[in-house]
């Protein structure tokens, strides 16, 4: 199954827009697929494996609120902060294996609809702990304790939520897996048609 | 995490979510209900986006755009303040991007430029920007809020909910991701129970509005077209048999109609209400409580004595919607149809809940009265309060028992100590018409005719008003005492003298007459009685059952004739 996990996953990130592979910045566009994020020795296995990026601090960010929302966060941790290592737009792209950088998406890839930048206040939330009580206060969630996500195995906590047992987190990569699935566009985990990602935890 | 791994399981699960928002209007994806806005799948989108959403910088059509919001200045019973900085705000906003009618629901905010019907939403779903005639949102309802109103609740009960402001917001009675209630309602408004979770009027409960099962029987205007899906009964329908929430023609109060009347009428017409409450039927007579000749006057926090610029009569001015039932009481109790209703007491003081029912009619018969003197009298009075007072010279026993110890020929068990409603005589003609004075076929609202004046033949139908308490056999028997033969049998038989022309028929009051001279309701219409020659015009009362005239009287002089 490992195995054919990697040649998936290769197949998969060749055709996103996670390829960096002929980009300049990256090693000159020598083809190097996995260098920004991973690395085979001296990686750090925090939150994803073997990473190889810098990842930046967890300050500076508007996080977001509303009157609806009952869940708490502070501030992007875990996986999220790194998505965010370059999806703020102004930490460098190229600030991997050691490298301070040069090159960010503000500059790099002017404009482009995927720099989240730092107010998160209008985007869904991420880092907060998803658990019963959540759903509960909430009145539109599903337990996520209980209830079968859409994969029809495990629990909507198992499939799509991180950290450990008793306060686990909605991050970026519950939504997405920066992989690519594929047939799935936004680099989604699950296709969004009829919301059907939206849908694998609110109840509406 | 086994997270990959089960990737590789995944199969496209999209078309077997179903979720409650699916099947309904606000599914605005290829798969809805309704309206088609685009192409996409997604039902989220329209409304949602998972990322740069536009929740705080609202540009779906918000910006430069002015709501006409409710308040005080559209019903004088709001106690929301006029505030001219006042917006909708909250989720409230966001519901307008579509439902002001302005904005096409594809233009959402994740799809850029419209990509599918350009078509706002249209029909009942579609408020304007106008929202003065619909129900106030965006305002703050705290318990002190709910102390000013005074028929409020502290706060709304689950599942009516307030923002995190304290304001109500369209998402207080809406959720507009389930539909299970029809119309998103958070709860079934059947019996009004959505109505009731914030609104707590006095006296609902036993209201006959609240309580009767009452059908539409098909004949004539559906009442309810007002409702998208109204209920069977008038107890079911509750509130809104008279109110509507959104795009209420009468402003003031959310009613359905801004014709007062027809709020009530559209189901007292036979229609719904039984036969014996058909007040349409009534209101087409000659002489009624002309309900329809004012539109826009009434004011339920109006001044309960009216000022003489302000009268008027509408059906909620003796009638409380709210209160009404069909609780009877003996006289002069008031009864449940006029229950709960604001009167002027016998003292003249404002009652914000009548306990008798003349209280009610002193509203506009007493002071400032609305009606002139009918019959030219010795001394007038339009003040019915006075003549009706316990000090008054005599009078109908009204507001007080008798004064008359002795009245011969009392019908229907009456004792001179019981008293009458003023409805006893001012009511709807008619054996089967609904109590109180609708209208009439006879002049001042009697129930029964009651000629006047001094060409009547008497007969059981000329006076049948009177006739109805005090035994015609009184009046057409010559055999008796003085006042039958002499007076009674001799003027009403033999020479056609009405009894109104003796008889003032309400009462006299104590700053216009003596006992001496107007005992027994005696006050002179001068139509037919007219001074002697000397001047002298009165009747003198000289004890039981006598007394003399000093009067001119159809040419024939009366120069103290007694009996």
């Amino acid at each position: 199954m490992c195995l054919g996990v990697a040649q998936l996953s290769t197949a998969q990130i060749a055709g996103t827009g996670h390829n960096f592979s002929a980009e300049t910045w990256n090693e000159s566009g020598t083809g190097e697929i996995c260098k920004p994020c991973h690395t085979p020795h001296g990686g750090d296995n925090a939150d994803a494996p073997l990473w190889n990026h810098a990842v930046r601090a967890n300050t500076g960010f508007t996080m977001y609120s509303s009157g609806t929302f009952q869940g708490s966060t502070s501030a992007p941790g875990g996986i999220s902060l790194k998505c965010l290592s370059c999806h703020d737009g102004t930490s460098n792209l190229d600030a991997h294996g050691g490298s301070a950088g040069t090159t960010n998406m503000n500059t790099e890839y002017t404009g482009a609809n995927t720099i989240v930048g730092v107010d998160l206040s209008n985007d869904h939330p991420v880092s907060f702990i998803y658990d019963v009580d959540l759903a509960t206060a909430d009145g539109g969630l599903k337990d996520p304790e209980s209830e079968i996500s859409s994969f029809g195995t495990n629990t909507i906590e198992v499939d799509f939520l991180f950290g450990a047992n008793g306060s686990r987190t909605v991050e970026c990569a519950s939504c997405h897996d920066p992989h690519g699935v594929a047939g799935v566009p936004s680099l989604l985990r699950v296709s969004n048609a009829g919301s059907a990602l939206c849908l694998e935890c609110h109840n509406k | 995490m086994n997270r990959l791994i089960l990737l590789m399981g995944l199969v496209l699960v999209s078309y077997c979510v179903s979720a409650q928002i699916t099947n309904t209007r606000h599914n605005l994806s290829v798969n809805g209900k309704g309206l088609k806005a685009g192409s996409s799948q997604s039902m989220c989108e329209f409304c949602h986006t998972p990322h740069s959403s536009r929740r705080q910088a609202p540009k779906w059509g918000n910006v430069g755009k002015r709501y006409l919001m409710y308040d005080q200045s559209v019903s004088s019973t709001s106690d929301i303040k006029v505030d001219p900085s006042r917006q909708p705000d909250g989720a409230s906003l966001l519901c307008l991007t579509c439902h002001d009618g302005t904005v096409a629901p594809s233009s959402g905010a994740s799809k850029g430029a419209n990509t599918g019907l350009a078509v706002p939403v249209y029909g009942r779903a579609n408020l304007g920007t106008d929202l003065t005639d619909d129900h106030p949102i965006s305002f703050v309802y705290d318990a002190a809020f709910a102390a000013i109103d005074g028929q409020l609740k502290t706060s709304p009960e689950h599942p009516v909910v307030l923002d995190g402001e304290d304001k109500v917001q369209c998402t207080s009675c809406h959720d507009p991701h389930n539909d299970e209630y029809s119309n998103f309602l958070v709860a079934t408004n059947q019996f009004s129970e959505l109505c009731l979770k914030c609104h707590d009027r006095d006296y609902w409960t036993t209201s006959s509005h609240a309580t009767s099962n009452a059908n539409w029987n098909g004949s004539g205007e559906n009442p309810w077209t007002h409702v998208e899906t109204p209920f069977a009964s008038v107890a079911e329908n509750a509130c809104a048999n008279c109110h509507q929430t959104h795009s209420a023609k009468g402003k003031a109060q959310l009613q359905k109609s801004i014709l007062e009347e027809k709020n009530c009428l559209d189901c007292h017409n036979g229609n719904v209400a039984p036969a014996e409450k058909n007040i349409e039927l009534q209101m087409q007579k000659q002489y009624r409580h002309n309900v329809y000749a004012y539109n826009g006057v009434h004011d339920p926090r109006e001044e309960t004595l009216l000022s003489l610029s302000k009268k008027h009569v509408e059906c909620q001015d003796c009638h409380n919607p709210h209160a009404v039932n069909n609780q009877p009481a003996q006289a002069p109790e008031v009864n449940g149809q006029i229950s709960g209703v604001q009167g002027i007491d016998q003292a003249g003081n404002v009652v914000s809940s009548i306990a008798y029912e003349y209280e009610l009619c002193f509203r506009c018969h007493s002071e400032n009265p609305m009606a002139g003197a009918v019959t030219s009298r010795q001394v007038e009075q339009t003040n019915t309060r006075m003549e009706f007072s316990p000090s008054a010279v005599s009078f109908h026993p009204v507001a007080e028992k008798g004064k008359n110890t002795y009245v011969p020929g009392l019908l229907n068990n009456l004792t001179e100590s019981d008293m009458i409603y003023c409805t006893d005589c001012h009511a709807s003609d008619g054996d089967d018409s609904p109590a109180g004075p609708h209208g009439s076929i006879y002049p001042q609202i009697l129930k029964y005719q009651y000629l006047k004046g001094d060409e009547v033949i008497e007969s059981s139908k000329a006076y049948e008003l009177c006739y109805s308490c005090h035994s015609r056999n009184m009046f057409v028997t010559e055999a008796g005492d003085g006042v039958q033969q002499k007076v009674h049998y001799n003027h009403v038989v033999k020479n056609n003298i009405s009894c109104n022309v003796c008889h003032d028929p309400h009462g006299i009051s104590e700053m216009q007459g003596g006992d001496i001279n107007h005992s027994h309701l005696i006050n002179f219409d001068l139509n037919v009685v007219s001074p002697r020659a000397n001047g002298d015009l009165h009747f003198t009362d000289q004890g039981y059952r006598s007394g003399s005239c000093n009067v001119m009287c159809h040419g024939k002089d009366h120069d103290n004739i007694g009996y």
